[in-house]
């Protein structure tokens, strides 16, 4: 009898244990997540290393087509959104690796600066694309290349299912950055988003700025 | 009208037979985003991967000798593919994967045109080593949380059992 006692006790101190755990789990997330996962996400970009081989891209400006394409897994440019304080790196190809370290560019769209749908992917964490939302309409991005720098003007952003291919339309007839991440945006949930958040910009100003 | 599979999608870049270089890149095109049909049913390139091939056929040249070879190869795996009447790659049993992987390997150890098949999809080497990966657009971009959750499940379990075993100890020393 003492021993059921003993048992209830300690079961008891164990409910009580949990609870107080999850309290402070809690306050974590809310409290101290944002301020916490920009240095968690540095880490990350510190730590992984992938293939990164900077290779100088050439551009032909008459053609509006790479003549050096970047290779797959190397950074090729920056990305910068001054409207919600953003600049970060983007590398040619959007694995998991890649993913963690910046701004992937998918394969199957082309680069900027050649009239064409480039399509941009980051995670949805303090750091990366958690403030994607936050772009309006007007608001310029500007993408740092190693042959140049362009600029585009945000247009509109559309919630889509992941699986409706038509909303990130591959096409030769306009330069269309489109950039997305998960949907919904919040803090720390885990599980499979299948909705995206995609922001569409056109390409302004036909010159191309070289540094 | 359907969209191919990455081994399809590789049959099609490879079902030249002819030197790239004597083709025009217009007729290039018209013989590579054709619509090709697969047990009974049509099936034509998506607007990406037309992009990445013509990323390949912009980066290497293809010889004829190479082409007759592959083309050989080729007429296997379009068998293969044939006799499962579909092109979702993903579905085919294993030892058909694995009969599939071989021709490409065999295209690979006899050729110039290097490829693999790997978990993330076709992996295709350009002629100066660089890697042509052909995948799916859109990809997983939600809250890291694979690592955070693992590592707050054990966090709150060793606070829990600690503080439990803590709360035993000064009891029973009272």
């Amino acid at each position: 009898m003492i021993k059921n006692v003993n048992k209830k006790k300690f079961a008891s101190n164990l409910a009580i244990s949990f609870f107080f755990a999850a309290i402070f789990v809690l306050c974590y997330y809310f409290l101290l997540e944002d301020k916490i996962m920009p240095y968690v996400s540095l880490i990350n970009t510190t730590a992984v290393r992938g293939e990164d081989i900077e290779i100088i891209a050439k551009y032909n400006i008459e053609a509006k087509r790479l003549i050096d394409y970047p290779s797959y897994g190397s950074k090729y440019a920056t990305l910068e959104i001054p409207s919600i304080n953003l600049t970060l790196p983007v590398y040619h190809g959007d694995n998991k690796k890649i993913l963690r370290l910046g701004v992937g560019h998918y394969t199957g769209s082309y680069f900027p600066g050649e009239n064409g749908s480039i399509l941009y992917a980051a995670h949805n964490n303090a750091g990366l694309f958690h403030d994607l939302d936050k772009i309006k309409v007007g608001d310029i991005i500007t993408i740092k290349a190693t042959y140049g720098t362009f600029k585009y003007q945000m247009k509109e952003y559309k919630i889509v299912k992941e699986t409706d291919l038509s909303a990130f339309p591959i096409q030769h007839d306009k330069e269309l950055l489109m950039m997305y991440t998960c949907w919904p945006i919040d803090k720390g949930i885990a599980g499979h988003k299948k909705e995206r958040y995609v922001v569409y910009a056109e390409k302004i100003g036909d010159e191309i700025e070289k540094e | 009208m359907k969209k191919l599979s990455l081994i399809a999608l590789f049959v099609g870049l490879l079902v030249l037979g002819t030197n790239v270089k004597a083709m025009t890149e217009a007729e290039l095109k018209g013989k590579l985003f054709q619509t090709f049909e697969i047990g009974g049913k049509d099936y034509t390139l998506s607007d990406d991967q037309k992009v990445i091939v013509e990323r390949y056929l912009e980066k290497n040249e293809i010889s004829e000798a190479d082409a007759d070879t592959i083309w050989a190869k080729v007429q296997k795996a379009l068998n293969v593919i044939k006799g499962q009447g579909n092109t979702n790659f993903t579905k085919y049993p294993q030892s058909v994967k694995n009969e599939l992987k071989a021709i490409v390997e065999e295209i690979s150890s006899e050729t110039k045109v290097k490829a693999t098949l790997t978990k993330e999809g076709l992996e295709v080497k350009n002629s100066d080593g660089t890697k042509v990966i052909i995948d799916t657009p859109v990809k997983r971009t939600g809250y890291e949380t694979s690592k955070t959750a693992i590592i707050a499940g054990l966090s709150i379990l060793i606070v829990a059992v600690g503080t439990c075993l803590v709360i035993k100890q000064v009891k029973t020393s009272e």
